[in-house]
C-alpha cells in the first residue's frame, strides 16, 4: 500500500551541485518544507568532471555564493586538498582561487550538511512521472508520491541523455548511473533548442601506475584565503597534496589522428554541439595539425581513493586507442585505466523562455537550473541553483523578486546572458564576459552582493558577517583617508618608500610600483590596529583601482546610459513601427530593461531606437 | 535617437527628375510581397525574378500610364536589404510626378525623405556609418579626388583598412582576454608574445591610418578660396576677375559689399567655392561687425586664404586682428598709383612693427616670384609663406590696379591664382588624406590614445587596468567600424586558439 502523499513547498529534482545549492538557500526560510529528489546509490553533489571548484571567473562567483549565504564555498573549504591562486601575476582584479577537493569527501560533506537542516528532506528515489495541479505539482516516484507548490528541476545532463564510448551508445546522463527518462512525457510540452549538446569526461587512471617522477609538480599554496567566511583564513581542513603537469608528445597525437575514423566526434555519430573552450583531446589533434605538446594536469581524485584525473585529454575514442594514447605520454606508460573516458549528448532548455528567477514563463512554478539550462561548470551551476531556490522561497513568502546585476556580480552577467540568448553552445563564465572587471572581483564580493543578501532579510550569521565586514571597510577608509604623512615620515623609511608631498595613506596605496595589500598591512601594523586581514585586502585593492573604476563607470554610462531603463515589452508588441520578426524575439524573451533588449540577437537598431524615444 | 521612425514602404525618383531626359529610375522599397503591384502592372507580380529586367506597362483601373523596365530585388539581397522595385520610366518629370503619385494615392507608398533608402541600409546591416559616410562622398563629389574616397570608403581600399584596424583590435583584445582567462592553457610566454604581435600589428594598422588624417583643418571636401581685406581694397575685383562675372557690386564707395558673396567655381578638377567676405574694420555699425566676425569665421576653414592690400587705406588694428591668419598669397593693390612705392614701404615698415611674420605649416604653392622678369601692370606675387628665417622685409608687388578699368588684363591673374590654388590642391591631397572630419578626428584620438596605452603597458602589470584601458580605445574604432562585443571577442579566441582542458 502506498503511503500518504507527502506536501512539500518546494521540490528539487536533482542532487547536483545546483540542486544542493537551491535546497540550501530556501531551507533558510524556516517556514517552507524542501525536499530534494535525487537517484539511490549515487551523492550529492558529485562531481563527475574536473575534481575542482573555482577558477578564473568561477572562484568570483563562489564567493559571491558565500556572501549571499549559499554552500559551495563551505563545502570545498572542507573538501580542499590543493589551493591556488590562479593569474597570480596578472592583478589582483583578475586573482582567482581553485579548489582542487577530494569529492568522495566533497559528496559526504554536501549529505551530512543537508541532513542536519531540519526542513529538507533528502529523498533517494527515480522520479517517474510529473503532473501539473491545480496548486502545483505532483511528482510520481518508484515508492511515492508529493505534492510540491514549486518544483526545480536541476537534471544535468539526463534530458535524453546517450554516452557513447567508441562505438558503443548506451543511454544516460553519467556513467554508472541510472537513466531517467520517465519524464518524457511531461517535458514533451517543454521547448529544448533545436541543438542538443555535448560534454565529455577523460579516461580516470590508476594512481599507483603513474610515474610521478618525471611530471612537474604543482604544490597547494598554503596562503591562499578559504572561500567560506567563518572558515579560518587559511588553514586546511584536509591534508594537502599536489597536481602534476604532464604533456602530449607528437606519437600521442598521431594515434588520435590515425583513428579518427573510430571517434564518434568524428565519424558522425556524435550530433551534439560540444564547447569550443573545452575540445575533446581528437579536437585538438584534429582541428590543430600543427600542435602537438598539449598540457595534461594530472589531478588528484581524492585522498582515499586510486584514481586520477587527467584534464585535458577528454575522449569518445575506442577503449584501445584511449589506452594507446593515453601510454606514449610520459610518465604514463604504465598508466592503468579505470574508468574509460566517454560523451553525453543532451538536451538543453530554451533558457529565453525563462525569467529572471529561472522560472518557465508559461508553466509558472517550474524552474530550471544547472547544466540543464545549457551551462559548464559545478560554478555555474550552483549560482543557478542558488538564484532559482532563493526566488521560489521569495515569491511564496509574497516578497520581492531577487536580481543581481550584471554591473556588480559574475552571477548576475550569467542570468542574464542566459536569459537573452539562446544558446549555440555550452556557456562557460569568463571574465571576458564582465565589462565592469575591475569592480567584480573576488576580494569585494561582500561589499557588492551584501545589499542583495541583505533584501531577504533573514537575519542569519552570515548577515552579521556582512554587516562586521561593512563597518570595518568603513571606518578603515575613513581613517586612512584623514591620516596623513609627511615624505619624512618614520612609516615611510619602515617601508622603503619615497613620497614627494605630503599624502594620505589612501594616495600612497594609489602609487603604481607598490603592492597596495602589502603596504596597507604593514601600516596597520606599525600603527598597531587590528582589523581582519580579508578586510585590508578589499579596502587596499579598491582603493588602487578607484580611479580606473570611475574611469570605466564614465565610460560605460556614457555607452550604456540607457541601459537600466526600464522598458514595458508589451508596449511594443502593440507599435506598428516594429517589424514581425523583432515582434517574435521580443515575445519570447519578454526584456524588462534596454539593456536586456539590446543584447537580444538581431534586434534591429530602428526597433531600439524607438523604444529608447519613449523611454525619456 | 529621438525619432520615431516608420517602417512604410517608400517611392522615390532616383534620378535627376529636375529636367526631361530619356529614362528616369523610380525606386519603391519596403513592400512585403510583389502581390501588391497587382492591379498596377501588365505582368503578373508571381511571374516577376529577382534581378530580372521584365519589361511591362504600369496601369490602373484600364489607365495605361507608361510602358517601363522593372528589375525586382528580392531582400534581403538588395541594396538596402528590404525589397525594392526599380522602374525605369520614360524621363519625362511630369510623367515621372504622375506615376508616383498613383503609387502614393492607392498603393500604400509614402515619398521617401532624403536618403532614407541608405538609411534603411544602415539599419538593416548593409552599410556601416562609414559607408553612408563614403555614399554621401560619392554623391555629393566635387572633385575627382573625394570621388575616388567616396568608392574606397564604400567597398574599396578606405572600408578594407577599416575592416582590418577591427580585426586587429579584436585579435589584440583577444591577447588580453587569453593571458587572463586562459592563461594556464596558453602558458605565460605564449600569452606574452601573442600580447606584443598583436599590438604591433594593431598600433601599425592605426599609424597607417593616421598618415592619411594629419589634419591639417582644411576643408578639403568643399574647399573655400577666401578673399579678406579692408573696404576698398579690391577684393570684389578680384572675385569678378575669378569668376568672369559681375556678380559682385564693384564701386569705389569703400564697404559696398556688405557680407559675403559666395560663387562656385571650378579650379583644376575641383569645384571651389569662391568667397567674397564683408570689409574687415573698426566699426560702430552692428551689421558690419557681426559680418567681420564672420569674415574671422570663414577664413579658420578656408582651404585658400588671400589676403588683399591697397597701401593708401592702411589700419593697422585691421592686421593686428587677422595677424594669427595664414594667408596663402598676399596681394597689393593700387599699383598703378605714382605713389604706390612709397606707400607699400610705409606699410612693410608697420608690418614689420608689429612682428607680423608670414609663415605657416603650409609648404610654399610657389617657390620664388613669379614673371619677375615680366613687365605689365599686373604682376601678382606670392609672398608667404616664407621659411621661418625670413621674417621680412616684405616685397612690395607691382600688382597693377584691380578695377574695373584693367579688367582687360585680367586673364593672367585668373590664371595665376587658379594655379595656385590648383597646386596647393594637388599637393594635399598627394598623401591620400581622409577627407571626413569625423574619421580624421577619431583617428587621431585614436594614435594619441594608443601612444598612451603603450606606454602604460611599459610600467602597468596589472593586466586588467591594461584590458580596461584598451576599451576605451575599442569605444573609439566603434565610431569607425560598429561595436565590438565581448562575445566577437571570445568567438575569436574559440576558433583560432587550443584552448581548455
Amino acid at each position: 500500500m502506498r503511503a500518504m502523499t507527502r506536501n512539500f513547498d518546494i521540490t528539487i529534482v536533482g542532487g547536483g551541485h545546483a540542486g544542493v545549492e537551491a535546497a540550501y538557500i530556501a531551507s533558510q526560510f524556516k517556514n517552507l518544507n524542501i525536499a530534494i529528489i535525487t537517484l539511490p546509490n549515487v551523492g550529492l553533489a558529485s562531481a563527475p568532471c574536473n575534481p575542482a571548484i573555482g577558477g578564473v571567473g568561477k572562484g568570483q562567483v563562489v564567493r559571491e555564493l558565500d556572501a549571499l549565504g549559499g554552500v559551495i564555498g563551505k563545502l570545498a573549504d572542507l573538501a580542499g586538498i590543493q589551493f591556488r591562486t590562479l593569474n597570480d601575476s596578472k592583478g589582483y582584479a583578475v586573482h582567482s582561487t581553485r579548489v582542487q577537493i577530494d569529492k568522495e569527501k566533497y559528496a559526504v560533506f554536501a549529505e551530512d550538511l543537508l541532513n542536519k537542516v531540519s526542513n529538507i528532506s533528502i529523498i533517494k528515489e527515480k522520479v517517474d512521472g510529473l503532473t501539473k495541479t491545480d496548486t502545483g505539482f505532483e511528482i510520481q516516484t518508484t515508492d511515492g508520491a508529493y505534492n510540491t507548490k514549486k518544483i526545480i528541476f536541476t537534471v544535468g545532463t539526463f534530458l535524453n541523455g546517450k554516452m557513447h564510448i567508441g562505438s558503443e551508445q548506451t543511454i544516460g546522463g553519467r556513467y554508472d548511473t541510472e537513466s531517467s527518462n520517465s519524464l518524457s512525457e511531461f517535458f514533451k510540452n517543454i521547448e529544448t533548442t533545436s541543438a542538443r549538446f555535448k560534454t565529455g569526461t577523460p579516461a580516470r587512471l590508476n594512481i599507483n601506475s603513474i610515474d610521478f617522477s618525471v611530471l612537474d609538480e604543482q604544490p597547494s599554496d598554503n596562503t591562499v584565503r578559504n572561500f567560506h567566511a567563518f572558515s579560518d583564513y587559511n588553514e586546511r581542513n584536509l591534508d594537502q597534496v599536489s597536481c602534476f603537469l604532464a604533456r602530449t608528445s607528437p606519437e600521442t597525437m598521431q594515434t588520435i589522428r590515425d583513428n579518427k575514423e573510430s571517434s564518434p566526434m568524428y565519424n558522425g555519430q556524435i550530433q551534439g554541439v560540444g564547447a569550443r573552450y573545452c575540445p575533446s583531446i581528437e579536437d585538438k589533434a584534429n582541428r590543430y595539425p600543427d600542435k602537438n605538446t598539449h598540457h595534461v594536469f594530472i589531478e588528484p581524485e581524492g585522498l582515499d581513493m586510486n584514481t586520477v584525473y587527467p584534464s585535458g585529454i577528454s575522449t569518445s575514442l575506442p577503449r584501445e586507442v584511449q589506452e594507446q594514447f593515453i601510454q606514449s605520454i610520459r610518465g604514463l606508460e604504465n598508466a592503468k585505466i579505470e574508468v574509460y573516458g566517454y560523451a553525453v549528448e543532451y538536451d538543453v532548455i530554451d533558457t529565453t523562455l525563462l525569467n529572471y528567477s529561472l522560472e518557465h514563463q508559461e508553466i509558472p512554478g517550474l524552474y530550471f537550473a544547472g547544466q540543464v539550462n545549457g551551462t559548464s561548470g559545478y560554478e555555474e551551476a550552483a549560482a543557478q541553483g542558488y538564484i532559482a531556490g532563493v526566488n521560489a522561497a521569495l515569491k511564496l513568502e509574497g516578497k520581492e523578486e531577487l536580481r543581481l546585476k550584471r554591473s556588480d556580480t559574475y552571477i548576475g552577467v550569467m542570468i542574464e546572458d542566459l536569459i537573452s540568448n539562446t544558446r549555440d553552445e555550452p556557456y562557460r563564465l569568463f571574465t571576458a564576459r564582465n565589462e565592469n572587471r575591475l569592480y567584480v572581483r573576488e576580494d569585494n564580493a561582500v561589499l557588492r552582493v551584501f545589499p542583495y543578501r541583505a533584501q531577504l532579510g533573514l537575519n542569519s550569521p552570515i548577515d552579521i558577517y556582512n554587516q562586521n565586514f561593512i563597518n570595518d571597510y568603513e571606518n578603515l577608509y575613513e581613517l586612512l583617508c584623514s591620516y596623513f604623512i609627511n615624505p619624512n615620515d618614520e612609516f615611510l623609511k619602515y617601508i622603503e618608500l619615497d613620497v614627494p608631498r605630503r599624502l594620505n595613506i589612501s594616495e600612497v596605496l594609489k602609487i603604481a610600483t607598490i603592492d597596495p595589500v602589502a603596504v596597507l598591512e604593514k601600516f596597520l601594523e606599525f600603527c598597531k590596529i587590528n582589523v581582519p586581514r580579508e578586510t585590508i585586502r578589499c579596502l587596499a585593492v579598491s582603493i588602487k583601482y578607484s580611479g580606473y573604476i570611475n574611469k570605466a563607470e564614465i565610460q560605460y554610462k556614457k555607452v550604456g546610459k540607457l541601459d537600466n531603463l526600464s522598458i514595458n515589452w508589451e508596449d511594443i508588441m502593440g507599435s506598428d513601427n516594429v517589424s514581425f520578426e523583432c515582434k517574435q524575439r521580443i515575445s519570447k524573451i519578454k526584456p524588462t530593461t534596454f539593456g536586456q533588449l539590446k543584447i537580444i540577437d538581431g534586434i534591429r537598431p530602428a526597433t531600439l531606437a524607438i523604444v529608447a524615444s519613449r523611454a525619456f | 535617437m529621438k525619432f520615431l521612425y516608420s517602417d512604410d514602404p517608400i517611392i522615390a525618383c532616383s534620378t535627376n527628375n529636375n529636367s526631361n531626359c530619356a529614362i528616369a529610375i523610380i525606386r519603391l522599397s519596403g513592400f512585403q510581397d510583389l502581390e501588391i503591384f497587382k492591379e498596377f502592372l501588365s505582368i503578373d507580380p508571381k511571374s516577376i525574378k529577382p534581378r530580372y529586367a521584365h519589361f511591362c506597362k504600369i496601369q490602373y483601373q484600364d489607365v495605361i500610364y507608361d510602358e517601363v523596365v522593372a528589375t525586382f530585388f528580392k531582400g534581403p539581397n538588395s541594396y538596402n536589404g528590404e525589397n525594392i522595385l526599380e522602374l525605369s520610366v520614360h524621363g519625362n518629370t511630369f510623367n515621372v510626378d504622375r506615376i508616383i503619385s498613383l503609387f502614393i494615392d492607392f498603393c500604400g507608398f509614402r515619398n521617401a525623405y532624403p536618403g532614407e533608402f541608405s538609411y534603411r541600409a544602415l539599419k538593416n546591416n548593409k552599410l556601416s556609418l562609414s559607408q553612408i559616410e563614403g555614399l554621401d562622398l560619392l554623391l555629393n563629389a566635387n572633385s575627382n579626388f573625394s570621388l575616388q574616397q567616396g568608392f574606397s570608403l564604400l567597398n574599396g581600399k578606405l572600408q578594407n583598412n577599416y575592416m582590418d584596424l577591427q580585426r586587429k583590435f579584436i585579435a589584440h583584445k583577444s591577447a588580453v582576454e587569453l593571458s587572463i582567462d586562459f592563461l594556464e592553457d596558453m602558458g605565460e610566454e605564449a600569452a606574452k608574445s601573442q600580447f606584443d604581435e598583436t599590438f604591433k600589428q594593431l598600433f601599425n594598422q592605426v599609424k597607417k591610418l593616421k598618415d592619411h588624417a594629419d589634419n591639417t583643418g582644411l576643408n578639403l571636401i568643399n574647399p573655400e578660396v577666401t578673399l579678406v581685406g579692408l573696404p576698398n581694397a579690391g577684393k570684389s575685383s578680384l572675385f569678378n576677375i575669378l569668376l568672369d562675372d559681375n556678380r559682385a557690386i564693384v564701386s569705389d564707395i569703400a564697404g559696398t559689399t556688405r557680407d559675403y558673396l559666395a560663387e562656385n567655381i571650378k579650379i583644376g578638377d575641383v569645384l571651389c567655392r569662391l568667397i567674397d567676405t564683408a570689409g574687415i574694420r573698426t566699426t560702430d555699425d552692428n551689421i558690419e561687425s557681426q559680418g567681420i566676425q564672420k569674415s574671422l569665421d570663414l577664413l579658420e576653414t578656408s582651404f585658400f586664404k588671400i589676403l588683399l592690400i591697397n597701401p593708401f587705406e592702411f589700419n593697422i588694428d585691421f592686421f593686428k586682428a587677422v595677424k594669427s591668419v595664414n594667408f596663402d598669397l598676399i596681394i597689393f593693390t593700387h599699383t598703378d598709383n605714382e605713389n604706390f612705392k612709397a606707400a607699400s614701404n610705409t606699410v612693410i615698415a608697420e608690418l614689420d612693427n608689429i612682428n607680423w611674420q608670414i609663415n605657416g605649416p603650409i609648404e610654399p604653392v610657389i617657390s620664388g616670384p613669379i614673371g619677375a622678369g615680366k613687365s605689365g601692370p599686373i604682376e601678382p606675387k606670392n609672398l608667404g609663406p616664407m621659411g621661418a628665417d625670413k621674417s621680412g622685409p616684405i616685397e612690395p608687388l607691382n600688382l597693377g590696379p584691380i578695377g574695373a578699368s584693367l579688367i582687360d588684363n585680367a586673364s593672367e591673374v585668373s590664371t595665376f591664382l587658379r594655379t595656385s590654388v590648383n597646386n596647393k590642391y594637388l599637393s594635399l591631397i598627394q598623401n591620400d588624406p581622409i577627407l571626413i572630419d569625423r574619421h580624421q578626428e577619431v583617428i587621431n584620438k585614436l594614435y594619441l590614445d594608443l601612444g598612451n596605452f603603450k606606454q602604460l603597458c611599459s610600467i602597468e602589470s596589472d593586466i586588467s587596468i591594461i584590458s580596461s584601458e584598451l576599451n576605451s580605445i575599442g569605444h573609439c574604432i566603434s565610431e569607425l567600424i560598429g561595436i565590438v562585443s565581448p562575445d566577437d571577442v571570445l568567438h575569436n579566441i574559440f576558433n583560432n586558439f587550443c584552448i581548455g582542458k
